[in-house]
């Protein structure tokens, strides 16, 4: 078992490696530079070629990379251009309050979808099903500036209860002071996910629901109510879990544009104003962090399986029997 | 706590019909089947697929999907079942019956411990104050020791996919004993498992029913394991039942035709010898070394042999080597023309072998030659020669045929990667073989979906030899198949073989259907050949221990033979215990 | 050995009772799942609403009109009002559309012809190149599709083919994951090993066998990947990377709405923002019935 989570680290690092090469290539690739976006549209030739000195784009590109990478190594993201500060600093400043969009939403979708998916299962082909599934393909079908649109429409114009705009404070605490604010855009942020979490878990129940096992237990005589939640339910959340994990990269998506939507001071914003200002230090180290996000996430995913499952957990003796079958 | 008389049967189903609604209307599965099992009873169930036997017994317990529509009467112990609804069919449901099913590897569920969900059984018909003061964990112990699971103890706490497939089956009879129901319904209870295994679990239920008195429905598609166990037979057909009669007097005096052409198409061991003997039984050791096949018997002399393997040695990539291997330096020769039967139990290795010779896998040691080239170093033009002598059937007839092609374009494509340009010459080299394997100019163009399990395995056989190989490898070809159609591609099989002179690598499970068809049988067993002659040798006088304890453990198709071969059995197992 | 004649000799006796060809059997599938036949129905509508539309209801979506601007639905002429240009909202809708659903179909189309090839080929192939491959995939999943449209939008000024070319490129990664998932599957069927045992080659087991058989799993994946790039046109559009004026798509309407959220202008923010929540829906629950009905497993469950 060991073996395969050292694995799985290797191709995560190498992922994050690659994502790193190609984001900064991308970037490096594009003519002109962010010279002209920096110094803005009166800067003299003279102050151009003196910026992309100080910042090292008149070297070959390979060793622009391998100078961001050896700083990047040291855990060095760079400074902003524009902003003044260490993007490091930026970031830890940022970070924590998007995750807090982000979990805050994504448990939102999990309380919502996940009862509803199992409803839907254990009632398929039903009424409810047909209208359940109705809705969350709409909602999956909403894009989510739409749904913010709409989120503030209704709540802060027709009936005003929450405010439209999120606390604008420099800690988490004053984000959290004024919860009211959070409402509408963890709302928005959980949307689509809502429609593909509950899609997911009914598909899953329903296929548990048709195994052997759930054939045992039945003539057993174990009550349904036991059937679905001791078997069935433990089954799905392995799968669950992993959709999850692999979710993060929708997840973040989501919380860019949503922050947009509501001026919520998170890495969203801050990524489009660097891609603004040409800030290529910001977006090169915002681009990373979603990048190890969701290397991290899908990661998680398949440890929380490792440990859900007591077939991958005790994996030596399966890998055992398997092998021997001919 | 149902009081049933003496006379009144555990089980009494009167008028049963299923029907199953379907998009494309109703199906009728089983339509006014009548029987009954008594105490002390084991009843089986036999039929073909789609015979309903299955859905019958199903039908017992309500357990058929939400569409089918069941009437009739079923009376379990005096009770009627069908008009039971929630939770009073909850309540019958493992107390008063148990079920038994077919696949060990999923009846039971993987997340939770053997000790869970033994404990949940007994939890199921517990009273609340039961379940308080009731010691399930020491009353689980109990029930996998009666089931004959060693260290019980250690095996409580351990998942499914921890124990081997005997092992599960006799953890899901444990979980159906726990409430000592008065009747146990076992659907196909050992189909998925070897034949020494098989033995094992009906010795369990033969004990069950002799110490407890439970009494046993048992579907099964195996006339072997009725002639074993079975009291009395009940014959299924397209959801009609066509006969029931006591076990002996089925076997010995069927009533019905389908009864008797069924049992005629089973192959039975030792039956080619018992013909041959002209009468005499048992273990007479004849002097003939099948003089019958004397003419097309192998030479084997200066011609290179068909198939030589040498050292092959084949290991499964785990941790850190721990060296597990599927082949562990096999060495098999096989003559030109040559039929040879490979046994062994699933996990020996003999499919492994099987691709070796064909060049699916590349042993990691050894050499695989056929006609005296080395397999891996058959590359390009002289390659591709060679791959024209191979050809292959495989077991399963719904993956062997590319569901997108018609039955000519399947049979053809060889001739296209050898090719065979001209249009006309692979219309007749096709037309010539789907004819050789008996299936009419109707099926050319036909789509695999639209033909029955035995039709495709003959497709793929006609496959197989449209490019007139020396070497055909058939991997369990026939294991899928019902009875009566294996008889069909079988015989075919022989047929050509004896017309077209190739050699063939004959892989199964099934001793019987090895002793019909082959020459010379090879025995594997985990990874090694360990016995290799004469298939008369071998499937009466076999020289190893496993191999005889194979033989013993094949049930014949015959109650009295196969009571008497029960009894050398037990005799032989004692006296092995002894050694 | 002998036997006695039984149920196989007629070879038409065991047919299957599903003897409706495999089209026709697709077809009924399909038809029995309520909710694509809904999707069929609502596209339907949708291409005939926004191609033949403008010809019934003709209107200038050229030459912008400052003095009929921002007129509320119902006024003269204009059942759907105008926005802030004077445009004809509900003839805007219909042009928008248009370039919606094109770019929308061939972005889908290219992401899943994209990703099918880059799949099967790392599943086909499989050891290191594969493992290689699938890296990028994952890399590319992991890099935020804002960011590579962000670059994309520097490089290029887009235009209806330009865009769907971008959004094409961006989306291809979960077709890659799907088709590398059932090539691995396939490459095992036994009449692929029968092939390769009589030395059939990797083309002919890839173009004759592989892809044939995943074409249900890629018109599904195309269908839902059509429906994700009508998605993201509108999300280019909304960061105004999108297409330049007078041409527009619903997208590029709903993002000039917003302008106008707190003037309770609902009709330059609700038409497009409807109408793209209903073609998405339309294609995905085309995408689900074509699922169930291409997928073996469970057909009648």
């Amino acid at each position: 078992m060991w073996r395969v989570v050292l694995r799985r680290l290797l191709l995560a690092a190498v992922v994050v490696f690659l994502v790193s090469l190609i984001t900064f290539l991308l970037l490096h690739l594009l003519p002109g530079g962010p010279a002209r976006g920096v110094l803005g549209p009166e800067a003299t030739p003279q102050q151009i070629e003196q910026f992309n000195h100080d910042h090292g784009f008149d070297q070959p590109v390979h060793v622009q990379y391998w100078d961001y990478l050896t700083r990047l190594l040291r855990g060095d993201l760079g400074a902003s251009y524009t902003l003044n500060s260490p993007v490091g600093t930026l970031l830890a400043q940022r970070l924590p309050r998007t995750l807090l969009l982000t979990v805050a939403s994504t448990l939102l979708a999990i309380l919502v979808a996940l009862p509803l998916g199992v409803a839907q299962a254990v009632r398929r082909n039903s009424r409810f099903d047909y209208l359940a599934t109705g809705l969350t393909f709409v909602l999956y079908a909403t894009p989510v500036f739409f749904l913010s649109l709409l989120l503030i429409i209704v709540f802060t114009q027709l009936w005003p209860v929450f405010p439209a705009q999120a606390a604008q404070g420099e800690s988490i605490g004053e984000l959290l002071s004024q919860p009211r604010s959070l409402v509408l855009p963890v709302i928005a942020g959980a949307g689509a996910t809502v429609a593909a979490f509950s899609r997911y878990a009914r598909a899953s129940v329903v296929d548990n629901l048709a195994e052997d096992y759930v054939r045992t237990a039945r003539a057993k005589g174990t009550p349904e109510r036991v059937i679905l939640w001791r078997h069935v339910w433990r089954n799905s959340l392995t799968s669950v879990v992993a959709m999850l994990g692999y979710y993060v990269p929708v997840i973040f998506g989501g919380a860019l544009v949503v922050e947009s939507m509501f001026n919520y001071p998170g890495v969203g914003l801050l990524l489009w104003n660097a891609a603004r200002t040409s800030d290529y230090p910001v977006l090169l180290g915002v681009v990373l962090v979603i990048a190890v996000a969701t290397v991290v996430g899908s990661l998680l995913a398949d440890l929380a399986q490792l440990l859900i499952d007591p077939r991958v957990r005790t994996a030596q003796s399966s890998r055992a029997k398997g092998a021997g079958r001919s | 706590m149902s009081a049933t008389s003496d006379n009144e049967p555990v089980l009494r189903v009167d008028g049963l019909s299923v029907d199953f609604r379907t998009s494309s209307g109703p199906v009728t599965a089983v339509s006014g089947v009548s029987f009954a099992v008594r105490e002390r009873e084991i009843v089986a169930v036999v039929g073909e697929s789609g015979s309903g036997k299955s859905t019958t017994a199903m039908a017992v317990l309500q357990l058929l999907a939400p569409n089918a529509h069941v009437s009739g009467g079923i009376q379990l112990l005096g009770r009627d079942v069908l008009a039971l609804r929630g939770e009073q069919l909850r309540r019958v449901r493992g107390k008063d019956a148990a079920m038994i099913f077919q696949e060990p590897m999923t009846a039971l569920n993987p997340l939770h411990t053997i000790g869970a969900q033994l404990v949940e059984a007994m939890r199921n018909h517990a009273t609340p104050q039961e379940r308080r003061s009731r010691d399930f964990r020491a009353e689980a112990v109990r029930l996998l020791h009666r089931v004959g699971i060693p260290e019980p103890e250690r095996r409580l706490r351990q998942y499914p996919h921890q124990l081997s497939g005997g092992q599960r089956q006799r953890v899901v009879i444990a979980v159906a004993l726990s409430c000592r129901p008065r009747l146990i319904i076992a659907d196909e209870p050992t189909t998925a498992l070897d034949v020494t295994v098989q033995a094992g679990i009906l010795d369990l239920l033969r004990d069950i029913r002799d110490t407890d008195g439970t009494a046993v429905l048992l579907i099964t598609h195996n006339m072997g394991v009725v002639a074993d166990i079975a009291d009395r037979v009940l014959v299924m057909r397209h959801g009609e039942l066509v006969e029931q009669a006591g076990t002996e007097r089925l076997f010995a005096a069927p009533s019905h035709d389908y009864t008797r052409a069924l049992l005629a198409a089973v192959p039975k061991l030792g039956d080619r010898d018992r013909a041959t003997d002209s009468g005499v039984d048992g273990d007479t050791k004849a002097s003939e070394v099948d003089t019958g096949n004397a003419s097309s018997e192998p030479d084997t002399g200066a011609a290179p042999a068909a198939l030589e393997l040498t050292d092959v040695v084949v290991s499964y990539a785990t941790g850190r080597g721990t060296g597990l291997r599927a082949l562990d330096r096999v060495s098999l020769r096989l003559a030109p023309g040559e039929m040879l039967g490979l046994v062994g139990e699933s996990g020996s290795g003999k499919s492994t072998l099987g691709q070796c010779a064909l060049g699916l896998i590349t042993p990691d040691a050894g050499e695989v030659r056929v006609f005296g080239t080395p397999l891996r170093r058959a590359r390009g033009r002289a390659g591709r020669a060679l791959r024209g002598q191979l050809g292959v059937v495989f077991q399963d007839p719904a993956s062997s045929l590319d569901p997108r092609m018609t039955v000519a374009q399947c049979v053809a494509e060889p001739l296209l990667v050898h090719r065979v340009r001209d249009r006309a010459e692979r219309a007749r080299r096709v037309a010539e073989l789907l004819d050789a394997v008996e299936l009419g100019s109707a099926v050319h163009h036909r789509f695999p979906h639209e033909l029955s399990g035995g039709q495709r395995q003959r497709v793929s056989l006609a496959r197989a030899l449209v490019l007139r190989p020396k070497l055909l490898v058939a991997d369990e070809p026939t294991s899928a198949l019902d009875v009566s159609v294996q008889a069909t591609v079988l015989d075919v099989l022989t047929r050509l073989h004896r017309e077209l002179g190739f050699a063939c690598l004959f892989i199964s499970h099934d001793l019987a259907v090895v002793d019909a068809v082959c020459d010379r049988v090879a025995v594997m067993r985990a990874g090694r050949i360990i016995e290799d002659g004469p298939r008369r040798d071998i499937l009466t006088n076999a020289g190893q221990e496993y191999t005889r304890q194979l033989v013993m453990s094949s049930p014949v198709p015959d109650p009295v033979r196969q009571r008497r071969r029960r009894g050398d059995r037990a005799a032989g197992t004692t006296t092995g215990a002894a050694r | 050995m002998t036997t006695p004649p039984l149920v196989e000799l007629d070879p038409t006796s065991g047919l299957t009772h599903r003897e409706t060809p495999r089209a026709a059997g697709l077809l009924r599938r399909f038809a029995r799942h309520r909710l694509a036949l809904v999707g069929l129905a609502l596209l339907v509508g949708l291409v005939l609403f926004c191609y033949l539309g403008p010809l019934l209801y003709v209107t200038d979506q050229v030459h912008t009109d400052l003095g009929a601007a921002r007129l509320a639905p119902g006024s003269a002429g204009h059942p759907l009002g105008t926005d802030d240009l004077g445009y004809d909202t509900l003839g805007r809708l219909m042009v928008a559309g248009q370039v919606s659903l094109l770019i929308g179909v061939v972005a889908g189309l290219i992401a899943t012809a994209l990703g099918a090839l880059w799949g099967a080929v790392a599943g086909y192939v499989g050891g290191w190149l594969d493992l290689v491959l699938m890296r990028v995939v994952d890399a590319g999943v992991a890099i935020p599709a804002l960011f590579l449209l962000l670059v994309a939008a520097t490089l290029v000024t887009p235009n209806t083919w330009v865009l769907a070319l971008v959004i094409g490129g961006v989306s291809w990664l979960v077709p890659a994951r799907l088709m590398r998932a059932e090539t691995v599957t396939l490459r095992e069927r036994d009449y692929v090993r029968a092939l390769r045992v009589v030395g059939g080659g990797r083309a002919r087991a890839v173009f004759r066998h592989i892809l044939p058989n995943a074409i249900g799993t890629v018109v599904v994946a195309a269908t839902f990947q059509i429906a994700d790039a009508i998605l993201l046109v509108a999300y280019v559009s909304f960061l105004g990377l999108g297409l330049q004026p007078p041409a527009t798509d619903w997208g590029g309407m709903l993002s000039k709405g917003i302008t106008y959220t707190y003037d309770s202008s609902w009709w330059l923010i609700l038409p497009p923002g409807i109408a793209i929540v209903l073609v998405v829906c339309a294609f995905n629950f085309v995408g689900d019935g074509l699922r169930d009905a291409f997928e073996v497993r469970g057909r009648d469950r």
